[in-house]
């Protein structure tokens, strides 16, 4: 199985070594920037800004396009569904009830323009911060809402270990499934119904192998004091350098620019 | 008919990048009704090994072939699954059905054998496995122990009645009772049935009481194969790759430090005892 998407390439570059909050506010930043993009033109400056973080981070670009290929069905849906029911005058192509206007090649190139380049800037994300980061930042962002008995450290706590566990139980559903196979079971013959039933016998080993490991798991961190976020210290402070501050300046320059822009040039593609 | 493992090599790929070769170019003929038992440090490619055996695994190059029947062959797959049963290590986590009975139903019953032959077998393997079926027949197999549970899952295989049984490491994490148990019912059901064993393990003593032969594997490849007498008196290779050698073997070393000249193929107690006891006597 194939989960290479948006994992954690491990890197020493200034990228990778942002404060994971910074990381995250500039992800939302880089998302209000592609959705305040309202002309062709000015979806340079997105694009340009995505590249120079793929640069900075070291990361080849075949990662942009492996972005991109879980959504390629979504993407191909997206583009001819605007492109012909968007309304429009211009007519570009007709046959029988097909119609394509310019608006509505406009708008499918548009949509998918943005679909892209949100998912490469969202995995750019994951592509350069551990998930231990990414959660920790989290955390730490959502801890102002303690006050108001938002659960920011238990949930990222749960983040955290899912995240650990994933591979895990994966590798254990593998087991189980070769075991089975040694029993004879079938998985691969039958309608829908018929193979559906025949995932049982994986299942539920599954669960209850994930039950026994979360039991395992919460003895383990109750024998070693864990008791909650309270009064909870940290290994690694999180701390925000003089690269942070670089980071915040060119993306609020970005931003300044596509709001500038659109503002003063009226009439942009 | 033996199970022939021909030139088998199999390589893992992780992620298109790196590859493994975790076996590499071993040629093995598996005979009926033998204890064949496998060695070797921790990831030297034992469990890829078996895993051959019954095609979960195919071969990067190379054949297996279980009486005659290619692994890669599509057709024959259900036939060789039910020739070569396979016990994995902690075969417990396998255990998912309501009831004992019928979780050890489970691979009669993808033999599509009748109901009365299913019913048999069953029973047939609580007995062997000496789980009594009056009292267990009717429990769910997550309400047992962990030896109990072992065993519920050993019978799943056994009511599968193969010719050739593959064990993964099976007395793992049981105590010193439970594997004599476990061997003890090795023993007797190829004596019974004549069924062949191939045994991954780490037990010394037990692999040189009863294996017929013993294949030492390291990083992938073969090392020995021969019986335990022979194989044991490659000693200092043995402990080059940290395998301990059985007690017996070890005893008999220090005596002939000593002057005592014993024989190298001594590697069981029973052999040491009888070997001091024949030069005791005038
Ligand atoms: N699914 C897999 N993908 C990639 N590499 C694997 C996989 N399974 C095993 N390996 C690698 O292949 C090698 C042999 O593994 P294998 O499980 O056959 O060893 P083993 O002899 O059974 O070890 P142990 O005594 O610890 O059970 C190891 O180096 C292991 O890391
Ligand atoms: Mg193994």
């Amino acid at each position: 199985m194939d989960i290479t998407l948006g994992q954690f390439i491990p890197g020493n570059s200034c990228i990778h070594r942002l404060d994971p909050r910074t990381k995250i506010w500039l992800m939302l930043a880089y998302i209000l920037m592609v959705f305040l993009v309202k002309s062709m033109v000015l979806f340079v400056l997105p694009l340009v800004y995505v590249l120079l973080a793929l640069k900075l981070g070291h990361i080849h670009l075949s990662y942009f396009f492996k972005a991109i290929k879980p959504i390629r069905v979504l993407l191909v849906f997206m583009f001819l569904l605007n492109l012909f029911v968007t309304p429009g005058e211009t007519v570009l192509f007709s046959w029988r009830f097909i119609v394509v206007t310019r608006e509505g090649l406009r708008q499918a190139l548009f949509i998918s323009l943005r679909l892209v380049l949100l998912m490469t800037g969202a995995s750019l994300m994951t592509l350069t911060t551990s998930p231990i980061a990414l959660t920790d930042g989290l955390e730490r962002m959502l801890s102002p809402l303690k006050a108001i008995h938002f659960p920011a450290h238990e949930l990222a706590m749960m983040m955290t270990i899912a995240l650990r566990f994933i591979p895990t139980l994966m590798e254990e559903a593998d087991k189980i499934k070769k075991a089975q196979l040694a029993r004879g079971a079938d998985f691969e013959s039958g309608n829908l119904i018929a193979r559906a039933k025949a995932m049982i016998p994986i299942l539920i080993p599954l669960f209850v192998s994930a039950f026994r490991r979360a039991d395992e798991l919460a003895m383990a961190m109750e024998s070693r004091c864990y008791h909650g976020g309270e009064g909870r210290t940290k290994l690694h402070q999180l701390r925000f350098t003089r690269g942070d501050l670089w980071a915040a300046l060119v993306t609020a320059a970005f931003l300044l620019v596509i709001i500038l822009v659109q503002a003063l040039v009226p009439g942009l593609v | 008919m033996p199970i022939v493992i021909d030139h088998l090599s199999h390589t893992y790929f992780d992620g298109g990048m790196g590859s493994l070769s975790a076996v590499e170019d071993l040629s093995l003929t598996i005979h009926e009704g033998k204890f064949l038992a496998i060695m070797g440090h921790t990831g030297c490619g034992k469990t890829t090994l078996v895993q051959h055996l019954n095609g979960l695994l195919l071969p990067s190059s190379g054949r297996v072939l279980v009486d005659g029947l290619d692994t890669t062959d599509k057709k024959q797959r259900s036939t060789i699954r039910s020739l070569v049963g396979m016990v994995f290590q902690y075969p417990e986590y396998q255990l998912f059905a309501d009831t004992v009975k019928e979780d050890i139903a489970f691979g009669p019953r993808n033999m599509k054998l009748s109901i009365e032959e299913v019913n048999l077998r069953v029973s047939r393997a609580m007995a062997m496995v000496g789980l009594s079926y009056d009292s267990f027949a009717d429990k769910s197999p997550f309400e047992l122990s962990g030896g109990e549970k072992r065993r519920a899952a050993l019978a799943g295989i056994l009511a599968m009645e193969p010719k050739y049984l593959v064990l993964d490491e099976p007395m793992a994490g049981l105590d010193p009772q439970g594997r004599r148990q476990i061997l003890q019912m090795l023993e007797e059901l190829r004596q019974s049935t004549g069924c062949a064993i191939i045994m991954v393990s780490h037990s010394m003593e037990d692999v040189a009481r009863h294996a017929d032969r013993i294949l030492v594997m390291k990083a992938g490849k073969q090392m020995y194969l021969d019986t335990p007498q022979s194989v044991f008196a490659h000693a200092e290779e043995l402990s080059k790759m940290n395998l301990s050698l059985p007690a017996a073997c070890r005893v008999a070393a220090l005596l002939r430090q000593k002057g005592v000249d014993v024989p190298l193929d001594i590697c069981t107690r029973e052999d040491l005892e009888a070997y001091l006891m024949g030069r005791l006597k005038p």
